[in-house]
């Protein structure tokens, strides 16, 4: 098959003729010569195009959109485009940008939780030498003192009774808790919840023994959200 | 390479971001995607729109397009569609569309026959147009028997160069050759009556 240079109008003509009949034999150079001379395929388009519907019959009035559709391809962001490596070296760019803004503020939070912690370990500690809490002020409770009378207190046996035990726990001064309806016991205020009660000191006595580095700072907290009622 | 190759070759120089490879292949492609559309579409307004909006599609999603198939058979699928969901579009608010038209409203029919490109607009657009089709017709009446045949063949039968030359018995260099003529001599003819 015959191949054309489009360097000149009339072969450009002729290459468009030919084009437009899909009867065109290029290669890449001549696909190069044809797109050196988008207006004059577009010319020569527009006029092929009316000739052949006026001959099929056709109402003529096709638009060329050509500049409408560009207008609207030039909106696209550059991401959106076709272009290949362009494109994806954008995008690459563009998530590394977040990715390092992402590792940056997942770092600081870190820093910020491990300062935190080591802030609050070492108020505690330094609390526990230095500072003297309500709790600490108060120091024993009548309470602590009797549940420790009791634990030092002679064992009973086995097979004591209950009511060797009640009485046991009476002589030493220890709270009874029963599942009973009250029988008009009196409850302690930190049990009624009474303003100027103190913490629980069962949830206190817990808290020191079970996490003594938090023994300072954490049992009144703690205690605060318990429902005393 | 073949017409359809030559397509994809401009697919391809247009996904590395050759603008004017895409251009090239709407150039060639635009007319045809227009006459589809107003199959399905009878404002012509809205096949302009529908128009601009396959080569938009069909732009954004060129990655996707694998060349399995022809791309006139892409965009054409494309523009089909394209169509389609307007007359869906169309139908959900159809209500109020048929409520102001008095219920006469056929706009949801598809393939009916291609008015949409009409001519419209004012009557001078009109007059211009009319002048148009005499120099087409006038030229067309004008060219040589060979030159007239050879451009029939292929626009109105839709013959391919080989059957041309078959059915007029000369070399496909002469096909070619007649059809470009032709072409030629009526592109001249119309020149003053084109009106930009």
């Amino acid at each position: 098959m015959k191949q054309r240079q489009a360097n000149d109008p009339t072969t450009l003509r002729d290459t468009v003729s030919d084009w437009w009949d899909d009867e065109w034999q290029a290669g890449e150079r001549e696909i190069d010569a044809l797109l050196a001379d988008v207006d004059g395929v577009r010319s020569h388009t527009r006029d092929y195009d009316l000739i052949g519907s006026r001959l099929r019959g056709e109402p003529l009035v096709t638009r060329d959109l050509l500049d409408s559709i560009n207008a609207r391809l030039d909106e696209i962001p550059d991401a959106e485009r076709p272009g290949g490596g362009k494109v994806v070296s954008l995008s690459t760019a563009r998530n590394w940008q977040s990715r390092r803004v992402w590792q940056g503020a997942m770092a600081a939070s870190l820093f910020a939780a491990v300062t935190a912690v080591g802030l609050t370990l070492s108020t505690g500690e330094r609390s526990a030498v230095d500072v003297e809490t309500p709790m600490q002020a108060e120091g024993e409770t009548d309470n602590d003192r009797a549940v420790m009378a009791s634990l030092n207190a002679q064992q009973l046996p086995e097979d004591a009774s209950p009511a060797a035990l009640a009485a046991k726990a009476q002589q030493s001064g220890v709270v009874q808790v029963s599942t009973a309806p009250s029988n008009g016991s009196k409850l302690p205020d930190w049990a009624t919840g009474r303003s100027g009660a103190g913490p629980d000191p069962y949830v206190v006595t817990h808290y020191r023994m079970a996490s003594p580095e938090f023994g300072t700072t954490g049992p009144e907290a703690r205690a605060t959200t318990f429902d005393r009622k | 390479m073949s017409a359809e190759e030559n397509d994809k070759a401009l697919v391809a120089r247009a996904r590395k971001g050759d603008r004017r490879a895409f251009d090239l292949l709407v150039l060639k492609y635009q007319h045809r995607v227009q006459r589809l559309i107003a199959r399905y579409i009878r404002d012509p307004e809205q096949v302009f729109d529908l128009s601009q909006e396959t080569f938009i599609k069909a732009y954004r999603a060129l990655e996707r397009f694998r060349g399995d198939s022809a791309f006139y058979t892409w965009i054409y699928r494309i523009a089909v569609n394209t169509a389609k969901n307007q007359l869906a579009s169309d139908a959900r608010g159809g209500y109020m569309v048929s409520l102001n038209s008095g219920g006469s409203d056929e706009s949801d029919e598809p393939m009916m026959e291609p008015e949409a490109l009409r001519d419209g607009g004012t009557p001078d657009a009109l007059a211009a147009t009319e002048e148009l089709k005499g120099a087409i017709d006038r030229a067309i009446s004008e060219l040589p028997e060979d030159l007239r045949t050879a451009l029939t063949l292929r626009e109105m039968e839709g013959l391919s160069y080989d059957e041309i030359a078959a059915v007029m018995d000369c070399p496909i260099g002469t096909v070619r050759s007649r059809i470009f003529r032709a072409r030629e001599a009526t592109e001249q003819s119309i020149e003053p009556f084109k009106g930009g």
